[in-house]
């Protein structure tokens, strides 16, 4: 199967070679060449604006302003491009050398965005990107002013990443609102994005970020040589970037983490990762991502390093119990009963008593059930979502077992699955995928079974890389010192260096088990070549 | 690339033909607590009973699950007899009557009669353990009833009358007046040179007009016959010497004034040792005993050093008593109940080589001595008698 997706996968980089206009070509001498150049391109889209005005210099020359109407901000329009080049224009008296665009550039037009561009291509784009496009009659420059202005959600708390404590800001669907939000976390000039345009017809602009001194070179380079391989014509979101960049397109496993939030991106970034903005999406891609990194959520280093500790050893075994339960109800109670004690085989017994269905068909429908409703709630308009939760709990979780068709201890088996799969979001899918994988094996071959499925993940898992770093590490390749930030969540003071794993430039956050910044080090903020890495403390600063 | 896929093939396929596994839904199992085992009428056969546990019934009260049972009307479980040349013939002639496959796997009790006892019972314990199914910590009982007829006894507290006697013999520790022995125990003493093993005894009793299962006596078996019994006293005699005491009353009565005073064991040693250098060898059981005073029936104050030693002497006076008790039994019975053979074997086997040919004979002899210790480290919430009279 895989080899006829690959095969697929060919076929479709022959349709690559699409042709794109052939760049370069420059604009003609005569405004209206040029206006017809424009409407051939744009066609004769409502939104698309021409404005004809005289410039009243000297003598009356012709111009005209091109932009998109929406993506644009009409008082900039006016205060800084037709009112300086129609009014202010007319009351001095000015000498005006050959140089017509420079001395305008110069002098009149107040936007602080400005850029001349004699070929056509990029004069489009500008447009298209919200920018305005001033056209002088006889002049083969034009003037793009940068004029880009639209509406924007707000900044706001992110759904799918809640803590208790910490920053609530989050992502927007804005490109630059977002690079503004690093900036604010990393004030650091070290902080670098790169930009680039992937997508014959969507033209997505997206960045590369990384923070020069300590992401790895090779990594940055990677990631870049990888995006810019992409050729096809639509990036929607950021996830369509990570199925065509992934290490492993047929793993379940994404080794590719996605992130909401700016401190979760700032944090990355400063542990040497490599963070891919996507414009129109409020959701950014980190790389490389370990299968670790889903269990560590913002609020464990806001919280005291030993309840975080805790908090993340009940995570790894929501996890565990997520994807085992099922499977290991099915195998103890149609295969190994005597591990189950007395007094609950008794119990067990007697709720499985007189139900039409062998367990492993009841986990496996039970699950499916819940994974319908879930869509459901999901898919759903929300004040209908509260119904389907009530028909859920009460049809599925109590009319089925009292009309005797699935035992009890089933639905309470899936109930609790249920639950503790959304304890690690972030592997919520492969949690699903594992748990009716296992619960199947565990019906053919028992406990059996369930070994052969996990050794089966673990030696997957084992082998996966995500840009180089293998996934599992620290665990495997078991590297000692990550585990400070695995095995425990160690004081902030403890975690001195950077993951191993990744292998960055600098390694070192601060010297080891320095709990109290010196005076100096805490007011003169660090510059690229020595660059010690101060993000927890940064935050913590901040708080107060 | 092909390789790799015969070789995964491969892989699944070793996976897929090794080992036995089967599948059995929970509701096909008929779940045994108890077996017993008694001979048939015909003296040849054996004739097994089991109790089997009704699920729905045991949770009866509870209420909620199934309509159909109709509730707590009916035992939480059910006896059903089969018979066969052997045990495991007779576990599988059960489904002629049942109709879910026996699952021994949580069987708590096995019950022997008397007269299959003095049979003999190495085939029964051979095959509980080769069988996959049977536990090691299955208790063992002896009983002089029909042990189908103990079986049928339900129990005044536990749903399941199998699990019930299970409690009751673990709770020996309250006296260290009987003993528990499991599955794995017992064997063990097929192994060990000529130990003799032990069982306790059960036996319906009539209480009221009601019928009561009561633990008495420990029944001594020679290989694997049934040669005679130990009672209370002379089983915490033997218990002493094992080492497995666990707790238990010794009660004492004053010379002077015929008073009673409980001594609560609290914690207690036995070891065996054999000093070998002189003909007739001698066999030494040191008992170690820390012990609680539990209460008195006099005034006088027994908290002094001078009373307290005197009432470690009288209690080791009646360790020692209960000792002889039991080895004079032993040795009555020629059945080496100790262990001391074990011990020669291990520690002295040279010695044990001289001996092994006339073992039964030289243990009936046997020069035993008998150290005990005792330290009442305890004396309660109280120094002085807990009620003092007129005052």
């Amino acid at each position: 199967m895989f080899r006829f997706l690959l095969r697929k996968l060919r076929l479709a980089q022959q349709f690559k070679e699409n042709a794109t206009p052939s760049a370069g070509y420059r604009l003609h001498k005569s405004l209206e060449e040029n206006i017809a150049l424009f409407r051939a391109e744009l066609g004769e889209s409502p939104d698309v604006a021409i404005r004809r005005f005289t410039l009243n210099l000297k003598k009356g020359i012709k111009a005209a302003i091109i932009f998109v109407e929406g993506l644009m901000d009409q008082q900039v329009v006016y205060d800084c491009i037709l009112h300086p080049l129609m009014i202010e224009a007319k009351k001095e008296t000015w000498t005006v050398d050959s140089d017509l665009l420079g001395f305008i550039q110069e002098n009149l037009i107040t936007a602080s965005g400005l850029a001349q561009e004699d070929r056509f291509p990029p004069l489009v784009d500008a447009v298209l990107g919200g920018d305005t496009v001033l056209l002088i009659d006889g002049q083969t420059a034009a003037l793009v002013v940068s004029t880009k202005n639209w509406e924007k959600r707000a900044i706001e708390e992110p759904d799918t990443e809640v803590t208790i404590m910490g920053p609530r800001d989050g992502f927007t669907e804005d490109l630059r609102t977002n690079t503004a939000l690093l900036r604010r976390k990393i004030n650091y000039p070290g902080l670098v994005f790169e930009q680039m345009v992937i997508g014959r017809r969507t033209r997505t602009t997206v960045v590369v970020a990384y923070v020069q001194g300590i992401a790895n070179e090779k990594i940055v380079e990677e990631v870049k040589a990888r995006l810019k391989r992409i050729n096809t014509d639509m990036i929607l979101d950021a996830n369509y970037l990570t199925e065509f960049i992934t290490d492993a397109p047929f793993s379940p496993f994404p080794t590719i983490a996605y992130t909401e939030r700016p401190d979760v991106a700032a944090a990355r970034l400063l542990e040497g990762r490599v963070a891919v903005l996507v414009n129109n999406t409020p959701t950014i891609l980190m790389m490389p991502s370990l299968f670790i990194e889903a269990f560590q959520s913002p609020d464990d280093y806001n919280d005291h390093f030993l309840y975080a500790t805790f908090i993340r050893w009940l995570r790894y075994l929501a996890f565990l119990m997520s994807f085992l339960l099922p499977a290991l109800f099915v195998a103890l109670t149609s295969y190994h009963q005597e591990l189950i004690p007395t007094p609950l085989l008794i119990s067990m017994a007697a709720a499985v008593e007189g139900t039409p269905f062998p367990v492993v068909i009841e986990v496996v429908a039970m699950g499916a059930v819940f994974e319908i409703i879930r869509e459901a709630g999901v898919r759903l308009a929300r004040p209908i979502g509260q119904t389907i939760s009530i028909v859920g709990a009460l049809v599925i979780g109590e009319a089925v077992v009292s009309a005797g068709l699935v035992a009890a201890p089933t639905v309470i088996v899936v109930a609790l699955t249920a639950i503790t799969s959304f304890v690690v979001p972030k592997q919520q899918e492969i949690a699903i995928i594992l748990r009716l994988t296992l619960a199947v094996l565990a019906g053919i071959l028992g406990a059996y079974g369930i070994i052969i499925g996990l050794l089966f993940t673990l030696a997957h898992l084992a082998s996966l890389r995500s840009f180089g770093v293998p996934y599992f590490s620290p665990v495997i390749p078991l590297q000692v010192g990550d585990l400070k930030d695995v095995a425990v969540r160690a004081p902030l003071w403890a975690m001195w260096t950077r993951p191993q794993a990744l292998e960055g430039q600098d390694s070192k956050r601060q010297n080891f088990g320095e709990r109290v910044p010196s005076s100096i080090a805490a007011e003169e903020p660090d510059r690229p070549p020595s660059a010690p890495g101060k993000r927890k403390k940064e935050e913590k600063n901040r708080k107060k | 690339m092909k390789k790799k896929w015969l070789w995964w093939c491969l892989l699944l396929l070793t996976g897929l033909s090794s080992g036995c596994w089967d599948q059995r839904e929970l509701e096909r199992l008929a779940i045994v607590s108890g077996i017993g085992i008694d001979l048939h009428p015909d003296g040849e056969n054996y004739q097994v009973s089991f109790q089997i546990i009704r699920p729905d019934d045991v949770l009866g009260g509870r209420g909620g699950t199934g309509g159909g049972g109709g509730g707590g009307a009916n035992k939480p479980f059910w006896t059903l007899k089969a018979e066969g040349k052997t045990v495991f013939d007779a576990i599988r002639n059960a489904t002629f009557e049942s109709s879910r496959r026996l699952f021994l796997s949580h069987n708590e009790v096995v019950i022997i009669n008397e007269e299959v006892a003095k049979k003999g019972i190495f085939p029964i314990i051979e095959f509980l353990m080769r069988d996959a199914e049977p536990r090691l910590s299955e208790w063992l009982l002896v009983t002089p009833d029909q042990a189908e007829k103990v079986l049928q006894v339900e129990s005044k507290l536990e749903k399941v009358p199998a699990a019930g006697i299970a409690h009751q013999l673990q709770t020996y520790h309250a006296t260290s007046k009987v003993r528990a022995v499991s599955l794995y125990d017992f064997a063990n003493h097929f192994v060990q040179k000529k130990t003799a093993g032990t069982m306790p005894v059960i036996r319906i009793v009539e209480t009221d007009g009601e019928k009561i299962l009561k633990l008495e006596k420990t029944a001594v078996f020679k290989e694997d016959k049934l040669a005679g019994d130990l009672d209370y006293r002379e089983t915490r005699g033997l218990l002493w010497v094992l080492g497995e005491v666990r707790g238990g009353i010794i009660v004492l009565e004053l010379p002077d004034d015929g008073a009673t005073v409980s001594i609560e064991i609290s914690e207690a040693t036995g070891k065996i040792s054999a000093v070998v250098k002189e003909r007739p060898l001698k066999m030494q059981v040191e008992i170690d005993l820390e012990a609680i005073l539990g209460g008195q029936s006099t005034e006088q104050n027994l908290v002094t050093p001078e009373k307290t030693n005197f009432l470690e002497k009288l209690t080791a006076e009646a360790i020692t008593g209960e000792v002889e008790a039991a080895l004079s039994k032993a040795r009555q019975l020629g059945a080496d109940i100790f262990g001391f053979a074990e011990h020669l074997h291990r520690y002295h086997p040279q010695v044990w080589k001289e001996l092994q040919k006339e073992w039964e004979s030289y243990f009936r002899q046997l020069d035993v001595t008998i150290k005990v210790k005792v330290l009442i480290a305890e004396v309660g919430l109280t120094r002085r008698p807990a009620i003092l009279f007129g005052e």
